[in-house]
């Protein structure tokens, strides 16, 4: 499961998230995201198009990404998932309520995160207790190291 | 402005690996030339034709990597951090 940096890193270009994405795909044909990071990332298209920026095609084409991804929704065992970590956190990492959102996504759904941000990840799930894998795409893959993670539902 | 709804899981297209009999698959070739369609383009055709729905072609590897870049195509680094900052709550 993807987060917003890595679909942000995926989306700007970068080689090394790139070539991991392309294996992924070839594997299992969709990318999994959360409803976390489309909302993140419409809200941005939404208020740009309000402000008269001309970005309806790039909007299109996040729509049209979408629909070829795995979404998977802030439900409720997300949200006691996201209340634990919350509630455990120091307020400054409470700050990045994207990121607990997500976090829990993946920590209910027993999915590992592929993220850049590992140490973020990691001060969520020491604080709260919980076991949350963490995967970096935008670092080059280690020689033998394990094939991509089965995305799961 | 209009304001699409982003669609659920139980609407979204849901991808599929059909595996065709080579015999099956030949007369769908035939029917698919005779027609002057590609062999896809007859698969699509039946369905929708059966169905009356609205079935597509989801797109490859490569394919959704090119919508993910043509999501932040042409946009300039200050205008691209507007469209992926991340949700942040501010306490009190």
């Amino acid at each position: 499961m993807l987060d917003t940096d890595t679909l942000s890193e995926l989306s700007c270009g970068n080689p090394h998230v790139t070539e991991r994405a392309l294996a992924y795909l070839a594997d299992f044909g969709r990318l999994t995201i959360t409803a976390v990071t489309v909302f993140e990332r419409l809200r941005g298209y939404r208020a740009a198009i309000r402000k008269r920026k001309p970005f309806e095609r790039q909007m299109l084409a996040f729509e049209a990404l979408v629909a070829n991804c795995i979404v998977l929704p802030f439900d409720d065992e997300a949200a006691r998932v996201a209340a634990d970590i919350w509630s455990a956190t120091a307020r400054r990492h409470r700050q990045q309520l994207g990121d607990i959102l997500i976090a829990s996504v993946a920590v209910s759904r027993q999915l590992p995160l592929v993220t850049r941000n590992k140490r973020d990840f990691e001060h969520l799930s020491k604080a709260a207790g919980i076991d949350l894998r963490l995967l970096d795409w935008s670092v080059v893959k280690p020689r033998g190291s394990t094939p991509n993670a089965r995305p799961g539902r | 402005m209009r304001q699409q709804p982003v669609r659920s899981q139980e609407e979204s297209p849901v991808a599929r690996t059909i595996r065709i009999p080579v015999a099956l698959r030949k007369r769908i070739a035939a029917d698919a030339e005779r027609c002057g369609r590609s062999f896809e383009g007859q698969v699509l055709a039946l369905l929708r034709r059966h169905y009356g729905e609205d079935v597509d072609i989801a797109p490859g590897p490569t394919g959704i990597l090119a919508l993910a870049v043509a999501s932040l195509a042409d946009i300039p680094d200050a205008e691209r951090e507007l469209l992926t900052r991340k949700l942040e709550e501010r306490e009190r």
